[in-house]
């Protein structure tokens, strides 16, 4: 009888230590789920319906046939009067704040094209030109079918101002420059014996998020010089100087050291002959509107007034006189700037939205700007998009885009005069309770700033990583005249995106392909010598996708296993671009 | 067990095996510099193509940042590569290894790397370019808890006036500075003795020669105008030493009222400080690269013990430093007593709560990391109380020592140890192991297990220094980083505390022999 009540209370022991385990197990499985869900969530568990709900993705196109109309010199229309936008507008001069200015040597871009009519040739700026309309540089020989990987070349990465975390590689816009040096401007400057005796060395300028500015040959991925250490980090597009060897690049985030001082972002302005540093403007400036100082926006040189444009994400648009000497027998360069103007606006429409969205408060460009005669088109992280007369800094028009714009604009001039603007938006502001809303590609007239067509896709917006467009777009010419490329990020799920070709007159998609990831980069149009357009796409996954232009379809992809936000340079048959991984990479498009 | 000739016999057989590692090692010539390049190398470098050459490895003071972000810090800042980054607590202990050999070089502030640089011993390197060039990069200021606005506003006046005599342009750099004469009178009128209340200035000797903490005090230009602004507030500025990883956080905690080395950044930052900084009082432009200009070798075994023992005033440091452990060790041994009869008394009573209650305590006392109580005493819960740090560091121990003796008596130990020392003992209540008197309490005290504890304790003192008691091993292990020679040093503290435990645990010994 005992026997058998003690084989029955084992029984209950036994059993209880199975339900024991078993509940033991379910809590560390449900534990470990819930571990597993934020960290896919970034942290965050609002974010669970992101993760799990797609988007409507593409939405249908809002047409303004009579915006079209305008032509010739930028006027404002009644629509986009600048007063209706922009509280105040200050221009300050050498320091003093003005209420009326004329610039002494006036700025008028006959087309915004260098890079081929120059005597610097190549890609000279973000997108190769103040168009940002050349995604590319010459000609593919053969078919284009193919790509290859041919280089590459370890780089860096350099501390955060936080004081813990890093940038690495290559980041967002971060296109590499790639000139072709003659000769006589090769024997003149600081490069390796190598280079200096290669003919038709192509080098390739690349500022890095290491705080370094890498010289290497496009051909080799070979160092053509000692890089130049700047112990600032480069997250942007530099730009050459289309008449002479100088350099102007703007670094994207401050720097910390070890008690915790924040360094200010600034621009730097270096002559390539000896890598030396003449002039460095912009940081903590007193006069900017926003705490927030970066230079990711890609400068503009006004060659023929000496006078380089730079928008900042603190809020201050800068133009200074370089007052430059180039003797390029002696190879000596050397500027000594003067009229340093700022000019600083303040938008009640973008300070609501900031406070709104409890954003830091101030708009600035990150963003490169266009040039079209004496006027620059540049958006801000507020929504606001405008025109300006650069010899008097007014504005001349404003387009209140509602959301912030991170891409930049790509300008199209017609033969009859007329002038269009494509710049797309990233969902910042009017999130639903979902974080998600939408993020648009407009068609702007550039003579009033009024809106010709509207392209909107759903899109998510999580952990403070905009989903919409950063890319610029990708304007096509030749047989792929009628449409304009643009990636579309997080959409319709929150880690894909698209590829769409929209039809330049009514924005409709011509063609759509889904990306199996975020695509911040702009995408690279280039033609072979049939006549046949390329796009070539990098992505957030580590792919470069060869994509005919034409039809969407994908000929080729490379995989480099690492995020690659930054823009390729494509230069004839070569492809340049750095990787998040620390890698700078050379491929070949065959 | 050992017998007791037994352990005279190890302590002597350690010693001279410690004694011969030593002489092995002064034989060979001691620890060359560590590898890479060195200031010669570093100066042509520099001189050729504006680079400095990737470097073995660098130090500096702990920050807060962690290693692998200094390290990014001094790759992206220097332009060079650094496979190895090492933090040290202050810049003295940076300083000195680079003496030792540890580091091939340490960063150091402009202000700090042209005052060592007065020495000849050191050389320092600056990149080519900097972002703002000749900008300055910060200034020091004085840091205040986000409350002391009023203080804040007190230091921005007093500094204000100081520029405006110019005693902040002369005689800076240097650890002999004075105050204008203009000022010296009016801090005569604010004498000490009228102060009110104390006021606790934190120096962490991050940055000589602006506030240096060395001997119980500070000097130094800043820890100067520190304590001037202290007085002319009319209170009593007394100076207290810390680390700079943990200087802010002893600021918000209330364990001093200011920070002498702060920094205020004139550049924008994204987040607002959570301390308050007054106006600058000294501008740093850059960071420099501090390297020795000739690499140094122990040599000569003599040499060796005179460096480690006697000169520098080391015989001093470590005499102090035995008696300042004897004085923890004594306290820990007094705190585990007490809490010990405590959590006894607690266990006996008949009520299952307080029985649990103590069983709890002493489960959590002895559980409990000695390191982590040390630091939640001393840098937390006592650390707005200004007391000395041998309390917090005692108690830690002993409340330790008292889990660990609880744990000893509720085993059954206790009824051994009692039965050990008192078998003749008429008075001995053998009723049980919790139930026994006050005496047998006091016997247990003396027994084998509790003697034990009393080792353990003791061993549990070497780690006293983390919340800045200068014990014993703290003590070499500063000489052994002056010296360059951190063997012989750690060797004789070896020594020191097996000599200790032996004593500890042959006094009963002796007492037999005596009584």
């Amino acid at each position: 009888m005992s026997k058998k009540k003690g084989q029955q209370a084992k029984g209950k022991r036994c059993a209880l230590r199975v339900v024991l385990i078993a509940a033991a197990a379910v809590l560390i499985t449900v534990l470990c789920g819930f571990f597993v869900l934020l960290v896919k969530v970034k942290g965050n568990l609002s974010y669970v319906y992101n993760y799990f709900v797609k988007t409507k993705g593409s939405l249908s196109v809002e047409y303004h046939a009579e915006a079209g109309t305008a032509k010739g010199t930028p006027k404002a229309s009644p629509e986009t009067e600048p007063e209706k936008y922009l509280n105040s507008v200050k221009v300050i001069v050498n320091g003093s704040v003005v209420t009326e200015y004329e610039r002494s040597r006036a700025i008028e871009f006959t087309d915004g094209l260098i890079g081929t009519n120059t005597p610097n040739r190549g890609i000279l700026t973000f997108r190769g030109n103040y168009l940002r309309s050349m995604s590319s540089f010459g000609t593919v020989t053969g078919a284009g079918e193919h790509l290859a990987k041919d280089w590459e070349v370890k780089t860096g990465r350099f501390l955060k101002d936080d004081g813990v975390n890093y940038w690495s590689g290559n980041g967002w816009t971060g296109q590499p420059l790639v000139v072709g040096w003659t000769r006589e401007q090769r024997s003149k400057m600081n490069l390796y014996e190598e280079a200096k005796a290669k003919e038709g060395l192509c080098e390739v300028i690349y500022p890095g998020m290491d705080g370094m500015i890498h010289f290497l040959d496009l051909e080799t991925g070979k160092a053509t010089r000692d890089p130049i250490h700047v112990g600032m980090t480069f997250k942007g597009t530099c730009s050459l100087h289309p008449d002479m060897p100088l350099l102007i690049c703007g670094s994207g985030d401050s720097a910390t050291g070890p008690f915790g001082e924040q360094v200010s972002a600034r621009i730097f302005v270096y002559s390539l002959i000896n890598g030396k540093k003449l002039y460095e403007f912009a940081a903590n400036d007193t006069f900017a509107p926003r705490r927030w100082h970066g230079f990711d926006s890609s400068p503009v040189f006004a060659a023929e007034a000496d006078t380089v444009i730079c928008p900042g994400e603190n809020g201050v648009l800068y133009t200074v006189r370089l007052n430059s000497k180039y003797d390029a027998e002696a190879g000596t360069l050397s500027i000594d700037p003067d009229e340093v103007v700022r000019y600083v606006y303040d938008s009640k429409a973008a300070h609501d939205r900031f406070e709104a969205s409890e954003s830091d408060i101030g708009s600035g460009s990150e963003s490169s700007a266009v040039v079209w005669g004496r006027f620059l088109f540049f958006g801000d992280n507020g929504g606001i998009f405008q025109c300006l007369d650069l010899n008097t800094m007014q504005p001349v028009w404003v387009q209140d885009l509602g959301e912030d714009i991170n891409a930049s604009p790509v300008l199209e001039i017609s033969e009859d005069g007329s002038a269009a603007i494509y710049v797309g938006t990233t969902l910042k502001y009017h999130t639903s309770r979902y974080h998600t809303g939408e993020a648009c590609v407009y068609k702007l007239n550039a003579t009033d700033g009024r809106i010709i067509w509207k392209k909107p896709y759903e899109v998510h917006t999580v952990s403070g990583l905009a989903g919409g467009i950063l890319s610029s777009g990708a304007s096509g010419s030749g047989a792929a005249a009628p449409y304009i490329y643009f990636a579309v990020s997080k959409t319709p799920s929150v880690n894909t995106g698209y590829l769409v070709a929209l039809n330049k007159d009514t924005g409709e998609e011509a063609w759509r392909k889904e990306l199996p990831c975020d695509a911040w980069s702009s995408g690279c149009l280039t033609y072979c010598t049939d006549g046949s357009a390329r796009l070539i796409q990098c992505c957030g996954n580590g792919d470069i996708c060869l994509i005919d232009a034409l039809t969407g379809k994908t000929l080729d992809r490379i995989n480099y296993g690492a995020n690659i936000e930054s823009t390729p340079a494509v230069f004839g048959n070569r492809l340049v671009v750095g990787l998040r991984s620390e890698y700078i990479i050379g491929a070949r498009i065959e | 067990m050992i017998s007791p000739r037994g352990k005279w016999i190890a302590l002597l057989l350690t010693s001279l095996l410690l004694l011969l590692l030593v002489f092995a090692e002064a034989a060979s010539g001691g620890k060359k510099a560590a590898s890479g390049p060195g200031a010669d190398e570093v100066r042509v470098a520099l001189s050729k193509d504006g680079r400095i050459p990737a470097l073995s490895s660098v130090g500096g003071v702990a920050n807060g940042m962690p290693d692998d972000s200094m390290k990014l810090f001094a790759e992206g800042y220097f332009g060079t590569t650094v496979p190895e980054y090492v933090s040290f607590p202050d810049f003295e202990s940076a300083r000195k290894a680079l003496d030792c050999g540890k580091v091939s070089a340490i960063w150091a502030a402009d202000v700090t790397a042209e005052y060592l640089e007065q020495s000849g011993e050191y050389v320092s390197f600056a990149p080519a370019e900097t972002p703002g060039g000749g900008e300055e990069r910060f200034s020091f200021a004085f840091a205040f808890a986000p409350e002391s606005e009023a203080l804040r506003s007190n230091a921005d006046s007093f500094l204000a006036a100081l520029k405006a005599l110019g005693g902040l342009e002369r005689g800076l750099i240097g650890e002999t500075w004075t105050f204008p004469k203009e000022m010296l009178s009016e801090r005569a009128e604010t004498s000490p003795k009228k102060a009110g209340r104390n006021f606790y200035i934190g120096v962490t000797g991050a940055v000589p020669p602006l506030a240096v903490y060395e001997g119980g005090t500070a000097h130094g230009a800043a820890a100067e105008i520190a304590g001037a602004l202290a007085e002319s507030l009319g209170y009593r500025p007394v100076f207290v030493n810390l680390q700079e990883e943990t200087a802010y956080v002893s600021l918000m905690a209330g364990r001093v009222d200011m920070l002498c080395v702060g920094a205020t950044s004139e550049n924008h930052s994204l987040t607002t400080p959570k301390y308050l900084t007054s106006t600058g009082y000294f501008g740093v432009k850059e960071y420099r690269l501090l390297m020795r200009k000739e690499g140094r070798k122990v040599s000569g075994w003599m040499n060796v013990i005179k460096d480690n023992l006697i000169s520098g005033g080391a015989y001093r440091q470590i005499i102090s430093a035995v008696i300042t452990t004897a004085v923890l060790m004594l306290l820990a041994c007094v705190i585990a007593s007490l809490f010990w009869l405590a959590l006894k008394a607690l266990s006996e009573s008949p009520k299952t709560v307080l029985q649990k209650t103590a069983a709890g305590l002493a489960y959590i006392f002895r559980s409990i990391p000695v390191p982590l109580l040390l630091l939640l005493l001393g840098g937390v819960v006592l650390a707005g109380v200004h007391i000395p740090l041998l309390i917090p560091a005692a108690l830690g121990i002993g409340l330790n020592g008292a889990g660990l003796l609880y744990e000893a008596s509720a085993s059954g130990k206790d009824a051994e140890a009692t039965a050990e020392t008192t078998e003749n003992d008429a008075d001995l209540d053998d009723t049980g192991p919790n139930a026994y008197g006050f005496r047998q309490r006091l016997r247990f005290l003396a027994s084998r297990p509790a003697r034990r504890t009393a080792v353990t304790m003791l061993q549990w003192t070497t780690v006293a220094g983390c919340i800045g008691v200068r014990d014993l091993a703290e003590v070499f292990q500063t000489i052994g980083n002056r010296t360059m020679y951190p063997l012989f040093a750690i060797a004789c503290c070896i020594v020191f505390y097996l000599l200790a435990v032996i004593i500890l645990e042959l006094l009963p010994y002796a007492e037999r022999k005596t009584a």
